[in-house]
């Protein structure tokens, strides 16, 4: 019996761009349905429900937004939101509604991969507890024991900054919006005090010895939030 | 004039009656005097009288005054009393000569005031225009003066001001626009304009209609047409000398405006017509020169797959995809440009630390900068900016791109970050052939370099640079640095950055 393949439905009204995503992803071995109206799409998704959705924000029949929103209300399915630069506020939009990544119009085939990759391994990772121990690039996070260590170098953090890792590694590869980190790591009603997170960002990344200039470990996400980089 | 003068036109009775007053204010004295003295002198009273009713009530007044001094004269002071006989020849003579005296004295009398009351009223015209050619003197633009000529006319004149002026081909009505459906009118206003002659009310031209119109003749053209509704039936003759006067200095107030707002207008349109030509012709340069290498590649790609060594094949693809980054930094500046010019670009602004934009600005701009030793010298413990990080990362992203295309292939760029003052500095310095002598302000002006068709690209960039940081409170400056090559540097303000306690 053979394993069935992931299936990524793809919602865009460009025919070139769903043209291109489809080429790339059948010929990496995933399974591709399409729809370009908002209609299709939500019948597709309980018709023939897939793995993961690749959505654009600007569609013929309406907003992108409202797709994730009514999605959410009964499925977890990973969603990765396709949208131009310049419409930072769209992408914020979209992932504080539980989109779990976006792209960047125009992207290349190596980040569209990668991105579908860590969504696809997050939300397979949901099920189950855990592991207990993140590395990558020389950075390892043993959550089990608290312990931070950089090439094998113990690194002291505070109790804020090995909050603020831990909810990333938690979400490792994907984006991290300032909002999610500042409900995670500060509660709920932290969101207006911004300047705290870059703050202890900056610390963290400083005690790791991350270079912001070429960093190995946090990247910043301008206008978006930051993105700890997965092997 | 001399028989329309104010007191007598209006009210003739009132003349009259004082003339009768007069008359029996006389013959009252003359009663008194009779028997006293010779009833010759006694004419003299009536004589003074009439002089008295001519000077102030006109030639009608006093003439019934000398008709009235000589049968009073006749019928209470010569002798028989009370009766018109005259008994003696000799005051037949007497009121023979009063009779023509007076009416020759009030005649004289009445024109001299007339005259005067004429000059009065030409200097009361000649200081109105003097006031106008004042007022439109310091008016600046077509309808401010439009109004300025109406208020003034109305308030000299009374009644209704038009201003009519020709616009589009038709001639419109501007100070009035309900009358350009006022046909009578109308055709008044465009004979006078037409035939540049006085039309309407008072003259021949057979238009029925109720205003008065006067072409203003400019120096060169009629530039439109004044019209006068009066308040009364008819213009007083010396009414329209001075609306005459007045629709010269008017025509020659509104020549002058009209002249100057077409050379502004000629001179707006012939930078606007240029700008655009500079912007399609660089824009397109920058769209076709990627454009032209990727449909290359892929034509090659496609033709000769095969026979391609995969190196070349790599390669052509790398160079491909250069040229799309290339494309996209250049949809992406104008889009800016745009928002920039349109005034629509708001800054999101957010904490960031330089160097976290500073590694995103590199990371973007990896391929072009290929092979360049990049150094950089950084100030430990910068303070966090407040700032659009898209958009700073975007200047940075231009200067980037510019040192890399000004300087040749390999050559070393460094860059400097640190605070001073309540600012930061970030310098970019290349070692390429510098920034032309005097030119160091102008290349930061839209569509400099694409002046310059030596030079590549938009011109858009540094352009760009300037007003995203101008947005941000900072700035930007070019220099020639002394060792060779350009540098240039970015200030920002350093804002107040709330204080954190943590509770560790």
């Amino acid at each position: 019996m053979t394993v069935p393949k992931t299936h990524i439905l793809i919602v865009d009204d460009e025919p070139q761009i769903r043209k291109f995503l489809r080429t790339t992803l059948t010929s990496h071995d995933y399974q591709v349905s399409e729809a370009e109206k908002i209609a299709d799409a939500l019948k597709l998704l309980t018709t023939h429900p897939p793995d993961l959705m690749l959505l654009d924000l600007g569609l013929p029949d309406g907003d992108g937004l409202d797709v994730i929103k009514e999605l959410r209300g009964w499925s977890q399915l990973p969603v990765i939101v396709l949208s131009a630069r310049g419409q930072e506020h769209d992408k914020v939009a979209a992932l504080e509604l539980g989109a779990d990544d976006y792209l960047t119009k125009p992207f290349g085939a190596a980040e569209l991969l990668a991105r579908i990759g860590v969504a696809l391994r997050h939300s397979r990772a949901g099920n189950q507890p855990q592991p207990s121990v993140f590395e990558s690039a020389g950075l390892r996070v043993d959550i089990a024991n608290r312990q931070v260590t950089v090439d094998g170098q113990e690194v002291h953090l505070t109790p804020t900054e090995y909050k603020l890792l831990c909810t990333m590694v938690k979400y490792a590869g994907k984006v991290v919006t300032h909002g999610q980190l500042l409900r995670d790591v500060w509660g709920k009603h932290s969101s207006e005090q911004g300047h705290y997170l870059r703050i202890y960002m900056q610390h963290v990344r400083q005690k790791l010895g991350d270079d912001a200039l070429n960093p190995k470990f946090l990247i910043t996400e301008t206008g978006i939030g930051y993105r700890l980089k997965v092997p | 004039m001399e028989e329309h003068s104010p007191s007598t036109a209006s009210d003739p009775w009132k003349g009259r009656i004082v003339a009768l007053l007069v008359t029996a204010l006389c013959t009252l004295i003359g009663l008194g005097l009779r028997g006293q003295l010779n009833p010759v002198n006694l004419v003299m009273l009536y004589l003074l009288g009439v002089v008295l009713v001519a000077s102030r009530y006109g030639r009608e007044a006093s003439g019934w005054a000398a008709i009235l001094g000589a049968l009073s004269f006749d019928f209470f002071l010569v002798e028989p009393y009370y009766s018109f006989a005259i008994s003696d020849v000799q005051y037949v003579i007497t009121f023979v000569v009063l009779l023509i005296t007076g009416l020759v004295i009030s005649a004289k009398t009445s024109r001299l005031a007339e005259q005067s009351r004429y000059f009065e009223i030409k200097e009361r015209h000649t200081a109105a225009l003097y006031m106008i050619a004042r007022k439109l003197a310091s008016t600046r633009g077509r309808d401010n003066m439009l109004y300025v000529i109406r208020l003034h006319i109305e308030e000299a004149f009374g009644g209704t001001a038009m201003i009519w002026v020709m616009e589009n081909g038709t001639l419109q009505c501007m100070t009035h626009p309900a009358m350009n459906d006022h046909l009578k009118e109308k055709s008044a206003a465009l004979f006078a304009y037409e035939h540049v002659q006085p039309a309407g009310a008072g003259t021949p031209t057979p238009t029925g209609a109720q205003g008065f119109y006067l072409p203003l003749k400019g120096s060169q053209s009629v530039m439109g047409v004044l019209g006068l509704l009066p308040k009364a039936e008819q213009l007083l003759p010396s009414d329209k000398l001075q609306l005459e006067a007045v629709a010269h200095v008017a025509a020659s107030a509104l020549e002058r405006v009209i002249i100057a707002e077409s050379a502004e207008q000629h001179k707006i349109e012939a930078e606007g017509e240029k700008l655009r030509n500079t912007l399609l012709s660089s824009v397109s340069h920058d769209f076709r020169t990627p454009l032209a290498s990727i449909k290359g590649v892929i034509s090659s790609l496609m033709l000769q797959d095969d026979r391609l060594r995969p190196e070349d094949k790599n390669e052509l693809l790398a160079s491909a995809h250069g040229e799309v980054a290339r494309l996209e930094r250049v949809v992406s500046n104008l889009l800016e440009v745009t928002l920039l010019e349109s005034g629509k670009l708001k800054l999101k602004k957010d904490y960031y630390f330089l160097p976290e934009l500073i590694g995103n600005a590199l990371k973007q701009t990896e391929t072009i900068l290929h092979g360049r030793q990049i150094t950089h010298h950084i100030q430990p413990e910068l303070p966090a900016l407040q700032v659009d990080g898209l958009l700073i990362e975007q200047v940075l992203v231009n200067l980037l791109e510019n040192a890399a295309k000004y300087t040749p292939d390999g050559s070393p760029i460094t860059l400097h970050c640190d605070s001073y003052g309540g600012q930061v500095k970030i310098a970019i310095e290349d070692t390429g052939s510098g920034i032309p002598a005097g030119e160091e302000e102008k290349i930061f002006d839209a569509f400099h370099s694409a002046e310059h068709q030596s030079r590549k690209g938009t011109g858009l960039g540094l352009a760009i640079c300037r007003g995203i940081l101008q947005a941000h409170g900072g700035g930007i400056k070019a220099q020639n640095r002394p060792q060779g090559g350009a540098v240039f540097t970015i200030t920002l303000p350093i804002g107040v950055i709330p204080a954190i306690t943590e509770v560790a």
